[in-house]
C-alpha cells in the first residue's frame, strides 16, 4: 500500500507519516505545490492526503490534474478549511474523502481503511479481524460465521475499534467518533463505559478471539492475538 | 428640532426683537415730530395773529372759530401778565355741528397788544388728523413689522433649505449604509467647500469602516483556520505518543488533563470559526428541514449520554414544524439548544420540548434566572460555570437565529424557558 502526503506543515507531516509508516504503509512525503504535482504525475499511489492550503498553489488544482490524467489514485483531503463549500468542492473535483483538521489519528487511519478496502475489493467491503468479520456497508458482523447482533453503537464502537486495532484509543475520541459533537460538554462518560462493557462481554460470550481491553481509566485498545 | 427651523427660529427671533426694538423707537420719534409740528403751526398761528392785530387793533375783539382752527382773546391786567406762562393743553371740544367731541390742542400766550395791554391768546387746533395720522401710522408700521418677518422666515427656510441640501442629501447617504455591506456611491456635488470636506469625511470613514470590518470578520476566521494545523498536530503527536506501551497509569492520567485542555482548546476554535462562518453567510442551500423529527432523532442521543443524570424528558409534538433552512445549521441550533438543557438542568431535573407550527419551547428545570440580555453572548458564563463549557453554545444560537431572522428568546418562570419563533 503506498501513499503518498501532501501537508506543508513539518510537525504534521512526520507525525502522520511516522503513524502510517508504524501502520505498514509505504508513505512518502512532500510539502509543496510543485513537488507534490511531480511526484502524482510520474508515479501512482493507492491512497493521496491532500492539504488543499499549500504555500505555492491550491491542492485542489492537484486534484484536477489527477482527474486529467485519468489516474485513479484515492484522494483524502485533509483541509483546515472546515467549510462546506470546500468540502462540496473537493469531492466534486473527485477527492474520496474530507478530513478537517485537527483530527485524530485512528480517525485517519479508519478514512483510509475504508477508501483502500473499496477500491481493492470488488464489492466486498467487510473487514476480517482474526474470528470476526465486519462488513460496514450491511451493518452486520460475524464471529465464527455466526451474526452477532448489535446496536447502532456497539456497532459504530467495534467499527472504530476493528479499524484501529491494537491501539489505545482515548475514551472522548471514542465518544466522538460515536455520538459526534454532542459530546461536547458531558463530563461524565458514563454511557461510553456501559456501551463498551455490553460490546465487550457479546465479543466475548460469541467467543470472539480479539477482546477490548480498558487502558487504566484512559482509554480502550482491541487486542488481537497476534500482536499481544 | 431640525437645524433649519432652529436656525430659521432664532434668526427671526433676533429680528424681531430688533425690528420692534426700531419700529417702537420709529413710532415715538414720528409721534414726537407730528406733535412737535402741530405746535409749530399753532406758533406760527399766533405769530401771524399777533402781527395782524398789532397793525389791526380792531382784531382784539374779535373770536375766530371755524370746525377745526379757532382762537380767542382775553384781556389780561398787568399784575397777571408778570407771572404769566405760557401754556399747552389737550382739550376735548364740543362741535355742536357734528354733535361729537374732538380732541383739541390748545396754546396758551400772551401779548402786548399796540394799546399798551396784554391779551391772552388762546389758539385752538383740532388735533383729529394728527391722530388719524398716528392711528395709520401705527397700523403701517404693524402690517409693515409682520409683512417683513415674514418674508425674512420664509425667505431664511428657503435660503438655508437650498444651503443645506447637499447635508440632508449626505444625512440619507450615511443612513442607506449597512454595516458590512460594500459602501454606495456618493453622488452629492455641491459649490460649499465644508460640505464638500463633510462629504470626503463621510466617504472615506464609511469606506475604512466597511474595510476594518471585513478583515475582523476575515481575522476570526483567519486565526482560527491557521490554529487548526498546529491543533492537528498536537492531537496526532498525542494520539502517537499514548501508544507507548511503557506508559504508566499516573502518566496516562496525566496525559488525559492534556487531551481534556487540548480537547476544549478544538472545541473552541470550532465554534469561534463556525460563528464567524455564520456571521460571514457561509452557509446556502436552504432546505425543508422537519423539527420534529430533527428533535426525536436528536434527543436520543442526548438521553443516551445524560443517562447519569435521570433526566425526565417530555417532547409535546402539538403540530408538524418545518423549517426552510440550511441542514447543517439546524442540526447545530437545535441539538446546540437541546445540549445547553442537557447540561444546565440538575440532577433529576425535567426537560419539555414544545413543538408548534412554527414554534420551538425547551424548557429545563432550574432553580436561578439567567441574565436575559446577556446569556446571548458571547463567553458568557453564569455563575454555575460548567468546567469544559465554551460559552459559545448559546452566541451560536444567535447567530443561526440572526441568519434567518428567526426571533429567539429567554424567560424564567421556575424553569429555564427557551422560544424559537420560525416565522
Amino acid at each position: 500500500m503506498k501513499i503518498l502526503v501532501i501537508e506543508d506543515e513539518k510537525n504534521l507531516r512526520e507525525t502522520i507519516v511516522d503513524f502510517l509508516t508504524g501502520e505498514k504503509y509505504v508513505v512518502e512525503s512532500v510539502f509543496d505545490y510543485n513537488s507534490a504535482l511531480e511526484k502524482v504525475c510520474v508515479y501512482d499511489y493507492d491512497c493521496i492526503l491532500l492539504d488543499i492550503m499549500l504555500p505555492d498553489g491550491n491542492g485542489l488544482s492537484i486534484l484536477q490534474e489527477l482527474k486529467k490524467m485519468h489516474k485513479k489514485d484515492s484522494v483524502i483531503i485533509i483541509s483546515a478549511k472546515d467549510s462546506i463549500d470546500d468540502k462540496v468542492l473537493g469531492l466534486d473535483l473527485g477527492a474520496d474523502d474530507y478530513l478537517a483538521k485537527p483530527f485524530h489519528l485512528a480517525e485517519l487511519n479508519a478514512r483510509i481503511k475504508s477508501i483502500i478496502r473499496r477500491k481493492q475489493s470488488d464489492g466486498d467491503t467487510s473487514i476480517t479481524l482474526e474470528n470476526i468479520n465486519f462488513d460496514q456497508d450491511k451493518r452486520k458482523v460475524f464471529v465464527y460465521d455466526k451474526e452477532l447482533v448489535l446496536n447502532r453503537k456497539e456497532f459504530d464502537i467495534l467499527y472504530y475499534f476493528i479499524t484501529n486495532p491494537n491501539r489505545v484509543i482515548y475514551k472522548t475520541t471514542l465518544a466522538e467518533s460515536v455520538w459526534g459533537d454532542n459530546i461536547d460538554q458531558s463530563d461524565n462518560l458514563d454511557f461510553i463505559y456501559s456501551q463498551v462493557k455490553n460490546l465487550r462481554r457479546k465479543l466475548k460470550e460469541a467467543g470472539a478471539i480479539p477482546t477490548i481491553k480498558a487502558v487504566y481509566g484512559f482509554g480502550y485498545k482491541l487486542c488481537t492475538n497476534n500482536d499481544e | 428640532m431640525k437645524l433649519i427651523h432652529y436656525t430659521t427660529g432664532k434668526l427671526t427671533l433676533l429680528l424681531f426683537l430688533l425690528i420692534s426694538t426700531w419700529g417702537i423707537l420709529f413710532f415715538f420719534a414720528m409721534h414726537h415730530e407730528i406733535m412737535d409740528e402741530t405746535d409749530d403751526m399753532l406758533r406760527s398761528y399766533r405769530d401771524i395773529f399777533i402781527k395782524k392785530a398789532l397793525k389791526d387793533s380792531t382784531l382784539l375783539n374779535t373770536t375766530y372759530e371755524t370746525t377745526f382752527d379757532r382762537y380767542a382773546i382775553h384781556p389780561v391786567n398787568n399784575e397777571e401778565a408778570r407771572h404769566y406762562k405760557e401754556k399747552w393743553l389737550n382739550e376735548d371740544m364740543y362741535f355742536p355741528e357734528g354733535n361729537e367731541h374732538i380732541p383739541v390742542r390748545v396754546y396758551k400766550s400772551i401779548f402786548l397788544a399796540s394799546d399798551g395791554c396784554y391779551y391772552e391768546l388762546e389758539v385752538k387746533m383740532s388735533t383729529l388728523e394728527r391722530d388719524d395720522m398716528i392711528e395709520t401710522l401705527i397700523i403701517y408700521l404693524t402690517a409693515l413689522f409682520i409683512l417683513l418677518l415674514v418674508c425674512i422666515y420664509v425667505g431664511n427656510l428657503i435660503i438655508l433649505k437650498n444651503s443645506f441640501s447637499p447635508l440632508k442629501k449626505l444625512l440619507l447617504w450615511l443612513n442607506s449604509i449597512i454595516p458590512g455591506k460594500p459602501v454606495p456611491p456618493l453622488n452629492n456635488d455641491t459649490k460649499i467647500i465644508e460640505f464638500k470636506q463633510l462629504n470626503d469625511a463621510a466617504y472615506n470613514m464609511s469606506q475604512l469602516n466597511f474595510k476594518v470590518y471585513e478583515q475582523q470578520k476575515q481575522f476570526t476566521e483567519n486565526a482560527a483556520h491557521e490554529l487548526q494545523t498546529p491543533l492537528a498536530t498536537a492531537l496526532n503527536k498525542l494520539d502517537q505518543y499514548v501508544q507507548n506501551e511503557q506508559l504508566t497509569e499516573k502518566q496516562l492520567t496525566e496525559i488525559d488533563l492534556i487531551y481534556r485542555s487540548l480537547n476544549n482548546v478544538i472545541r473552541l476554535n470550532k465554534s469561534l470559526l463556525l460563528i464567524s462562518r455564520i456571521e460571514n453567510k457561509q452557509f446556502h442551500e436552504n432546505i425543508n428541514i422537519n423539527i420534529n423529527s430533527s428533535v426525536y432523532k436528536m434527543t436520543a442521543d442526548f438521553t443516551e449520554i445524560y443517562e447519569y443524570k435521570n433526566l425526565e424528558l417530555i417532547i409535546e409534538s402539538k403540530d408538524e414544524c418545518n423549517v426552510l433552512m440550511n441542514e447543517i445549521l439546524s442540526e447545530i441550533l437545535i441539538s446546540n439548544l437541546l445540549k445547553n438543557a442537557f447540561i444546565h438542568s440538575e440532577n433529576n431535573g425535567k426537560i419539555t420540548v414544545i413543538i408548534e407550527k412554527s414554534n420551538l419551547i425547551i424548557k429545563n428545570t432550574g432553580e436561578n434566572a439567567l441574565d436575559e440580555e446577556k446569556i446571548f453572548d458571547r463567553f458568557y458564563m453564569s455563575s454555575n460555570k460548567k468546567e469544559n463549557s465554551t460559552g459559545l453554545g448559546l452566541s451560536i444560537i444567535r447567530s443561526i437565529c440572526n441568519l434567518y431572522k428567526f426571533h429567539i428568546y429567554y424567560q424564567f418562570r421556575q424553569e429555564h424557558i427557551f422560544t424559537i419563533k420560525f416565522k
